[in-house]
């Protein structure tokens, strides 16, 4: 069905008059703050990341992926991991100052029981703003829903916020600073027994170049 | 007695239009019966005018000394109360010029008075006039002009070397006024060339026709030139610049302020205090970025008035090229008939 999905977006996308479509690309670098269960398993890490964007009348799509290297940071935790980020986002513009957005976020590190694997789906909206010359910025809130995490439980508040910043220097070239602050109220049941509070806390920066086309 | 009566009436002629007879320069061209009539005239001997006249009549002479001779006698015999015969010579000075006017400035009322009783005993048709004319085939018509002195039956028609056509017909007499269209039965416009518009006047057994010959020529309609613009009405710019604000700088403390009230609220303090590095640069370069485009000159931003506007005129001005084009393609399928009266033709009986 999802692949149903994309061939019917890739395929409107594709019929879309020329002048209406835009597509870009762009490298950004990330630096993250991770914190989990407690105060005393807390991460910090930089990587490279890249982002993709594309746009047709009022709906946009931009994903994102990083590869970061979280190191412990002023805790208990005493070695760090490799995990890879995906975001997604697909906005429709319904005002000119409000998009309502969807999508996932998945973050995978190579240690697992150095931190967690989780994924979730965001539902969300955007209040946007031009303050000229090719530049905006923004304020997006999201319910991250359908939380799972690789040691099970479950998030039932789980929630996203974020602050964008973009400055199209030319109509090709934009550079990007973006924040997202997530928090997800992880809870669990360690041998089936009462429940404990696991909380997870991500938050991200991101600075990039994109080259439109 | 009578002698008395006559010489009265005498002095009254030379009182009111007798001294006003005419002289005509050209009088040393004519016969010398002529002008020895023209000088007992101007001598005030009306008998002997009228009678050198009369003589004057069997000589040979031109068209224009007949009608003078004829006139001359007109006014001799008014002079001597001879209305009958006046009015019988004024005929004939009528039939032999149908457009001969007397100026009720230099001659008596009663000699006026006598000519026009002459000209309602006549069928001529006078003054046949044909203005210049120009006009679309279809689109107008030349005037002719023209006077029929007796109650007659008129039928007008242009005639050139293989056509004739019926251009209007009327029963009475007085002035008229018809009008000529240029244009074949079937609807087109006449053939280029020399046309001769005659008028035709019958009444019982007498037939009087008048006639002027016309050039008609054809020319190319004007076509309309197409607009660059509406006449009174100029675009607006579309562009504007607004007024420098601080509202950049505000909007980005704002929600930069939003993100860190935000994430302080939704901060787990169960995992420390929140994270500030991100939420410092993201919110650093918000700040950044709406002081600098607060201190820069504001971008132009497309006046959407105006553009509608501008939209509007041009959806306006294409409206009437389309107009204009449409008109230009009937136009240069039309002719343009130029209709210019020839020197006159005389008339005939």
């Amino acid at each position: 069905m999802s692949r149903v999905c994309l061939v019917v977006l890739v395929a409107g996308v594709w019929a879309a008059p020329a002048g209406a479509q835009h597509a870009s690309v762009g490298a950004a670098f990330v630096f993250a703050d991770y914190r989990e269960v407690s105060q005393d398993l807390r991460y910090q890490g930089v990587g490279p990341g890249v982002i993709a964007r594309l746009s047709f009348h009022s709906i946009s799509f931009e994903g994102g992926a990083a590869w970061l290297d979280m190191s412990p940071h002023g805790g208990l935790a005493t070695s760090g991991f490799q995990a890879v980020q995906l975001d997604g986002w697909l906005r429709w513009k319904a005002a000119d100052y409000l998009s309502f957005e969807a999508g996932l976020t998945h973050q995978a590190p190579d240690n697992e029981f150095a931190a967690q694997s989780f994924g979730a789906v965001r539902i969300g909206a955007l209040t946007q703003y031009p303050l000229g010359h090719g530049a905006t910025i923004a304020l997006r809130g999201d319910y991250l829903g359908g939380a799972h995490f690789s040691g099970g439980g479950e998030a039932p508040l789980a929630l996203e916020l974020g602050l964008i910043v973009n400055w199209a220097f030319s109509s090709h070239v934009t550079a990007l600073v973006d924040y997202a602050f997530q928090r997800l109220d992880r809870t669990t049941h360690p041998g089936g027994g009462a429940e404990t509070a696991a909380p997870l806390e991500q938050s991200r920066g991101r600075m990039g170049l994109v080259i439109g086309f | 007695m009578r002698s008395m009566t006559g010489r009265r009436l005498v002095l009254l002629m030379v009182c009111c239009g007798g001294a006003l007879a005419p002289r005509q320069g050209a009088a040393q061209a004519r016969g010398n019966t002529l002008r020895q009539a023209q000088d007992a005239y101007d001598a005030l001997d009306f008998s002997r005018a009228a009678v050198l006249a009369r003589r004057a009549l069997t000589e040979r002479l031109s068209a224009a000394d007949q009608t003078h001779a004829y006139e001359l006698l007109g006014f001799s015999y008014s002079a001597i109360d001879s209305q009958v015969k006046a009015v019988d010579a004024f005929k004939q000075t009528i039939l032999l010029d149908p457009d001969h006017q007397l100026d009720p400035n230099k001659v008596s009322p009663k000699i006026t008075s006598l000519f026009y009783s002459a000209l309602g005993q006549v069928l001529v048709v006078r003054q046949l006039r044909v203005d210049s004319a120009r006009f679309v085939s279809g689109q107008g018509a030349v005037p002719i002009r023209f006077t029929v002195t007796s109650p007659a039956r008129i039928r007008v028609r242009a005639v050139n070397a293989n056509t004739s056509l019926a251009v209007d017909s009327a029963v009475g007499t007085g002035q008229y006024t018809m009008r000529w269209p240029a244009q074949l039965p079937a609807g087109g416009p006449v053939s280029a060339g020399t046309w001769l518009l005659i008028v035709d006047a019958t009444a019982a057994q007498t037939t009087f026709s008048a006639s002027q010959a016309v050039s008609v020529s054809y020319g190319t309609v004007d076509t309309l030139p197409h607009l660059t613009s509406l006449p009174g009405y100029k675009e607006l710019p579309e562009i504007e610049y607004p007024p420098p604000s601080w509202r950049p700088l505000g909007l980005s403390f704002l929600l930069a302020s939003g993100a860190a009230v935000g994430a302080y609220t939704l901060n787990n303090s169960a995992l420390g205090s929140p994270p500030t590095r991100e939420l410092t640069v993201a919110a650093s370069a918000a700040l950044l970025t709406g002081l600098i485009m607060t201190l820069r000159k504001p971008a132009p931003r497309p006046a959407e008035a105006n553009i509608r506007y501008n939209r509007l005129l041009h959806e306006q001005l294409s409206r009437r090229n389309a107009e204009i084009a449409t008109e230009n393609a009937r136009r240069r399928q039309q002719v343009m008939l130029a209709i210019v009266p020839l020197p006159r033709e005389t008339a005939t009986r």
